[in-house]
């Protein structure tokens, strides 16, 4: 009897470990090892703690997305919240949204130096141009409230590498990114950060993105957005210029509708 | 100081390591060296860093003359010129002028860097859009001009260049380009199966029908450095103007010393060929493009270092650590850095100038192998490593099958100049971007 009652705990025990072991969740790595969303992932991983299984690495979102809705294990990745776009290559079902992740907001800055760009009054009727990243996604909501504040601004698209010169190039006013870098200074924030510098939404203009910024949502297979924000290694995360984001698919969805549509025209 | 030393030693291993396997980049090495990285005093990283890249260049450059094996695009120019110098039995002359013109043109960089030192603040006032788009122009120029094929043939290569390099995932547009649906093209054609495929292999093919003759390495050792410097003498207005000219290309963002080193040995073979003077193999343009990479490497910092901006991706890594580890990533930390840089600089330069002469010693194994078995040989070594570097950026799969097939195109470019091809695909971003950013801001 003795011997029955053993093995019958020994087998629940192998049973117990075994399911334990199918609880563990995957992160997906898919974007360039130290960049910021390969970050993203590795804090998912952490605040996972002892529930994180592996990463599982591939190139680009289109090969993660495949590994997602394939995996028979639970797996989640950081997802930069505009390849959500429905029928894009990279969009994922509803039922793979599992919250959002984390933003920050877009601030438009000068050189700390230019003292022409640091009055507010240029920057809303002067004959302005503002370098933006060439993101055929966020340089839409992003040219509707510059333009909104100041109909006569140019934006002027750059990739990543140059974009980060746009500014000490001085062939540009401004620049509107998510970082602002050392020697700059800010005419707006298009969020509330309380840092004194104005927020987008006290320039008054009709512009539905004058609270704009950068986003990550989670996708995958398991429900982990309460775990990762309510994690001690998500609050002690060291690079925490992006913040905390809670929004529903719902509210994701229509802004990224609200973007298309004025993609389309 | 312990750590210094540490991160300065592995920084000449790295840069040894990533100099001789080709796709093997400074980038790669970082990403592999992240975990030590993330420990270690940030000065330290900037040492790393800098040690890595200048060792880097006088290997690959080795390995581009002595086994064709191109360590990434930059060293197309160097290839080109320095092997058929090898094949031509002198290949001591073409080791010895690329090492010491490297030298040379990595002090020049550092004074010229010294004496601009109060200007540095403004570097990018004048460097704009209009100045980096002239350059770029006059480098598509002067190649398309002075390639074996003709001018025209040599725009279509270009420009079938520019149209490979944007096959694929665009990060910015949100689609796939040009991939006609083909998954294998979904993660984009890489630039280290564009290199095996479209520039090795017809660039073996070809030498390899014009001399059979075994392999020969030559010996090389102190007194030949000696005579090098001395003979330097007869190349002073080319090494000054490369030097010069890498010095200006380090500071294109995205490129910096690749772009040196392609700028420097387009404007140099425009030169030799207007004056008629150029003939395959030809010295001086092996120390412009071999000289200019050396000066771009150093002032490819000087933004990082005098204005906070990383202007490539190994310099953007840096920046991540630094950031990601909270530690300030202000412009007076980062000036505050320059000595160092500097000496380090310059100590790993002469260290890598001399390694570079033990390399190729080294190498004298393979003396009287037969010609075909070494050819053969570094086509199998570019095909496994491009599994091996896709496997780096988790393709591997993917960049070893467009490797394959890119093999028998290249084939069909025997006896022809595909260097066109190799500049038009790497200067694909900057070149479109620069154009259209152009547009924007003027018109």
């Amino acid at each position: 009897m003795k011997k029955l009652v053993a093995l019958t705990v020994a087998a629940m025990a192998m049973f117990t470990s075994v399911a334990m072991a199918e609880d563990k969740i995957n992160v997906v790595k898919y974007s360039r090892a130290g960049g910021l969303t390969d970050r993203m992932n590795e804090n998912i991983a952490a605040a996972l703690g002892d529930n994180f299984g592996e990463f599982i690495q591939v190139k680009g979102c289109a090969a993660a997305k495949k590994v997602i809705e394939s995996s028979s294990t639970p797996t989640v990745a950081a997802w930069q919240t505009e390849y959500l776009v429905k029928d894009g290559k990279c969009s994922v079902d509803e039922n793979l949204f599992q919250g959002s992740l984390a933003s920050a907001p877009y601030y438009i800055c000068h050189m700390a130096d230019n003292a022409q760009a640091a009055d507010v009054n240029f920057f809303k009727n002067g004959d302005i141009k503002v370098a933006l990243w060439d993101s055929a996604f966020w340089s839409v909501p992003q040219t509707d409230f510059i333009q909104s504040v100041n109909p006569k601004a140019k934006v002027i698209t750059y990739k990543s590498k140059p974009f980060k010169t746009a500014l000490p190039s001085g062939e540009v006013d401004y620049k509107m990114s998510t970082i602002p870098k050392d020697g700059e200074a800010c005419v707006a924030v298009l969020g509330e950060t309380g840092e004194g510098i104005p927020s987008g939404k006290s320039f008054g203009t009709d512009s539905n993105f004058a609270e704009l910024g950068y986003m990550y949502s989670i996708v995958g297979t398991a429900e982990v957005q309460k775990t990762v924000h309510s994690s001690d290694a998500w609050a002690n995360r060291k690079d925490t210029k992006y913040q905390t984001q809670v929004k529903s698919y719902a509210e994701t969805l229509s802004f990224l509708n609200e973007i298309q549509s004025k993609m389309a025209k | 100081m312990i750590e210094t030393l540490g991160l300065f030693a592995l920084g000449i291993i790295s840069g040894i390591f990533s100099g001789i396997m080709p796709g093997i980049g400074g980038l790669v090495m970082m990403v592999l060296s992240l975990p030590i990285l993330m420990e270690c005093d940030p000065a330290n990283i900037l040492i790393f860093y800098i040690t890595l890249v200048s060792v880097d260049q006088f290997f690959s450059g080795v390995t581009a003359i002595t086994l064709a094996l191109p360590g990434s695009a930059m060293s197309v120019p160097t290839m080109i010129e320095g092997h058929h110098m090898f094949r031509n039995n002198q290949g001591a002359t073409a080791i010895m002028f690329s090492a010491v013109g490297s030298w040379f043109a990595s002090v020049f960089a550092v004074l010229l860097i010294i004496c601009l030192l109060p200007l540095l603040n403004n570097v990018y006032g004048v460097w704009n859009t209009i100045i980096q788009s002239t350059l770029f122009a006059i480098a598509t120029i002067g190649i398309c001009t002075v390639s074996r094929n003709n001018v025209f043939f040599n725009f279509v290569l270009f420009f079938s260049g520019l149209f490979l390099a944007k096959v694929g995932w665009n990060e910015e547009q949100g689609d796939l380009l040009y991939t006609f649906g083909f998954t294998i093209l979904e993660t984009g054609i890489p630039v280290l199966s564009v290199l095996t495929g479209l520039f090795v292999v017809p660039m073996l093919a070809t030498a390899y029908m014009k001399n059979k003759q075994a392999i020969n390495f030559q010996r090389l050792n102190l007194g030949g450095y000696i005579q090098t410097v001395k003979d330097m003498r007869k190349h002073t207005s080319t090494l000054v103007r490369s030097s010069f000219l890498g010095s200006i290309g380090g500071f294109v963002p995205g490129m910096s010393y690749a772009f040196s080193s392609m700028f420097a040995y387009s404007v140099e073979r425009w030169i030799r060929v207007t004056n008629k003077q150029y003939k395959p193999g030809d010295v001086k343009c092996l120390i412009a493009s071999e000289s200019a990479n050396n000066a771009g490497a150093f002032t490819q910092m000087v933004p990082l270092l005098f204005l906070g901006i990383p202007i490539t991706a190994s310099e953007a890594l840096i920046y991540n650590i630094l950031e990601s580890r909270g530690l300030p990533v202000d412009i007076e930390w980062f000036k505050s850095t320059f000595t160092q840089v500097v000496f380090f600089f310059l100590i790993s330069a002469t260290i890598g100038m001399f390694l570079a002469g033990k390399y190729v010693n080294f190498l004298r194994v393979l003396n009287k192998l037969k010609v075909e078995y070494v050819y053969l040989g570094i086509i199998l070594v570019c095909i496994a490593l491009n599994y091996v570097v896709g496997a780096q950026q988790y393709n591997a799969v993917n960049q070893l099958m467009v490797t394959l097939l890119l093999i028998p195109i290249g084939l069909l470019f025997i006896k022809r100049d595909t260097t066109p091809l190799i500049f038009g695909f790497v200067l694909s971003e900057p070149l479109v971007d620069g154009f259209y950013r152009l547009y924007q801001l003027y018109i």
